[in-house]
């Protein structure tokens, strides 16, 4: 399929429609595929709100987005109606601090030590457990809209590595700004037992 | 109907070792991957003073061909890292 000037000037008006846009498979809430979904992530530990496009609704714009940006795979960030790259560009740019400077955003610069987070010993033995069930590092976040998240996988390399209690939170560098004295609890709900994350960043407004 | 024989891996690996090596000839290329997935290191003088955007550009322009399609042999790069031989070594 060629670029016809039409589309061109389709793919043009979205790329031109937010400040950063991104063509991706599926929905932020929903990504399609695992590398649209590593990008969306990052994406959310800085901006809270941003546009995505999805190319899975779109046959055309998904073949000729390729075409338009000369890259072959999506997903594809935009930011200022400039073309960054793909998931290995936005990782290694968000690692290495391009990635803000291309958002016009600080680098919160803290050390592992700086970043004080408490857990009950309650929380502390419900994340032991699962962390020894997983055999992986757990990954605690807070992203731009200041919704706490936990998993677990292998580290990046780039994280801090925090001690909460006797356990070790690998967290991005823009979560541990907004992780500041947060803590982490068991509360009692009709649906069973789950983790509260009290943020204090998150009342102050950010 | 015939069904086309999908290539292996090893295969597909040697396809983007010749499309990247026809591009940069003097490279230096290491494909590793299984299924259409792929993880590349290219070394070239071609990418001194370059972008990392640029750089990426120069390889999978190479290898475009190769992920055309929803029948493509090579669906996605996981990895791609791109060196100038004076860079390699250093860590």
């Amino acid at each position: 399929m060629s670029l016809t000037p039409e589309l061109e000037s389709r793919i043009q008006d979205i790329v031109d429609s937010a400040p950063t846009v991104l063509f991706m498979k599926g929905s932020p809430a929903a990504p399609q595929c695992g590398f649209s979904a590593q990008v969306v992530q990052v994406l959310n530990r800085l901006l809270p709100a941003y546009e995505t496009f999805d190319v899975l609704s779109d046959g055309e714009v998904r073949e000729g987005v390729k075409e338009f940006s000369d890259w072959p795979t999506i997903p594809q960030l935009y930011i200022g109606g400039e073309f960054m790259g793909g998931c290995n560009i936005v990782k290694e740019m968000y690692d290495n601090g391009e990635l803000h400077d291309a958002l016009g955003m600080e680098r919160a610069e803290l050390s592992a030590d700086q970043v004080e987070i408490t857990i009950s010993a309650e929380a502390e033995q419900i994340l032991r457990n699962a962390q020894q069930q997983q055999g992986a590092e757990l990954h605690f976040g807070i992203d731009a809209k200041f919704q706490p998240f936990l998993g677990f996988g292998p580290a990046a390399g780039s994280e801090l590595r925090v001690p909460v209690g006797g356990l070790f939170f690998l967290l991005d560098r823009d979560s541990a700004g907004r992780a500041q004295g947060a803590s982490i609890t068991v509360v009692d709900t009709e649906h069973g037992q789950r983790l509260d994350v009290d943020i204090p960043a998150a009342r102050a407004g950010g | 109907m015939e069904i086309a024989d999908q290539p292996t891996p090893r295969e597909t690996a040697a396809r983007i070792r010749e499309a990247v090596a026809a591009a940069l000839p003097d490279a230096l290329i290491e494909v590793t991957g299984e299924g259409n997935h792929f993880s590349l290191r290219v070394e070239s003088a071609a990418f001194g003073g370059k972008r990392t955007l640029a750089r990426q550009r120069l390889v999978l322009r190479a290898i475009a061909h190769l992920m055309k399609g929803d029948a493509a042999p090579v669906h996605a790069i996981d990895r791609l890292e791109t060196v100038v031989p004076a860079e390699a070594g250093v860590h």
